[in-house]
């Protein structure tokens, strides 16, 4: 996966998918929410384009909803995984396993099924000490940019 | 997307690529291989801005830079057109263009393993949301299909990406860059050690015709 994100002053420079801000993420979603993934099971699943893919339910424990309605515990559907000897990887959508933590921006598919909204931009893992991993914003900015970010809706 | 002051960016890429001109082995790869070489694949041209025309010469150079560039013991092969729209994991090595957006990605690679090696590899350009061109001019606010091309199949061979900002396996490109459909040592050094070059044959060393 290679991606692009536009910038206001230099139109020509484009980014990593980092640099979306999560107000601008959560714009778009159903639902945000910080959780964490408390197992990991694996599935055949067809998506919306038709392709039949292994995919990961990431079954999360939700710590706080940032937007929408409040749900305890929620399944996630991510592209890719293992089942059996069979490991799907999908270049622009990170691996999850039990215990890691996350901001979540989801959306529903066609099947009613919960998953990430703009595929890897729905999913931002946070470390150990609250900061979205890769980058120095915490989870207060975090918290801050998605309720600007919605409050801003039509 | 949402716009915001490039000083940042700018700064946390001068930042990258400060750490990465230090490191040793910035490339990552997932540690699967493909057990043969060559690897055929077949492209599905239709897509919404180009001529199929366009489309083969294209991806067919970000396919064959990985052998031409590294003189790495294993190649992509260019075996045909498709209609096929969908992926899965059917043996069938897929380019396709799809009339939908994935958020900032251009395109993904979907990469199925089975033990330690590689068995279908399917390439997905997202084309609504952004232009996609060809070859070395006429660009503007659009990608080259050579360039992105180039770094999937990276990815389609084993590698995963890259901390290194000049290198086709970094996870971002601008508008109109033509630097990743070359590759750099670091792409190199990533592609060797998972197809280490094949040698010429050595002479043997301390042998002597005794007459």
């Amino acid at each position: 996966m290679v991606c692009a994100v536009a910038l206001l002053i230099e139109p020509a420079v484009h980014a990593q998918r980092g640099d979306i801000p999560p107000g601008e993420r959560a714009r778009g979603s159903d639902q945000v929410v910080v959780g964490h993934v408390s197992s990991v099971t694996s599935a055949w699943r067809d998506n919306d384009f038709g392709d039949r893919l292994i995919t990961s339910i990431l079954h999360v424990t939700v710590e706080e909803t940032l937007k929408g309605a409040s749900q305890q515990p929620l399944d996630v559907e991510v592209e890719g995984g293992t089942i059996g000897s069979l490991t799907l990887r999908v270049s622009d959508l990170e691996t999850f396993a039990a215990g890691d933590r996350a901001v979540f921006y989801l959306e529903h598919n066609r099947r009613g099924a919960l998953v990430p909204h703009l595929r890897g931009l729905g999913l931002q893992r946070l470390d150990r000490s609250g900061r979205v991993s890769g980058s120095t914003m915490t989870l207060d900015q975090v918290r801050r940019d998605v309720r600007a970010g919605t409050a801003r809706q039509p | 997307m949402k716009l915001k002051p490039a000083i940042a960016f700018i700064a946390s890429v001068v930042a990258i690529a400060t750490i990465s001109s230090s490191s040793v082995r910035a490339y990552s790869v997932f540690g699967y291989t493909w057990p043969q070489s060559p690897v055929p694949y077949y492209i599905n041209p239709t897509n919404m801005d180009l001529p199929t025309a366009a489309i083969e010469p294209a991806i067919r150079t970000g396919a064959d830079a990985w052998r031409l560039q590294s003189g790495a013991s294993f190649a992509f092969a260019f075996a045909g057109f498709s209609n096929q729209t969908t992926n899965t994991n059917d043996g069938i090595n897929l380019v396709m263009f799809r009339n939908a957006s994935s958020g900032s990605a251009l395109a993904t690679t979907y990469s199925w393993f089975s033990g330690t090696r590689i068995i279908d590899a399917d390439i997905v350009f997202w084309d609504a949301g952004f232009q996609f061109v060809t070859g070395t001019s006429g660009c503007s606010g659009a990608f080259f299909i050579e360039d992105i091309a180039t770094h999937e199949f990276g990815h389609a061979l084993g590698l995963g990406h890259s901390t290194v900002a000049t290198a086709t396996m970094y996870p971002s490109i601008s508008t109109c860059s033509q630097q990743s459909r070359t590759l750099d040592a670091d792409d190199i050094a990533g592609v060797l050690a998972l197809y280490p070059a094949t040698l010429p044959p050595t002479p043997p060393t301390g042998l002597r015709i005794i007459k």
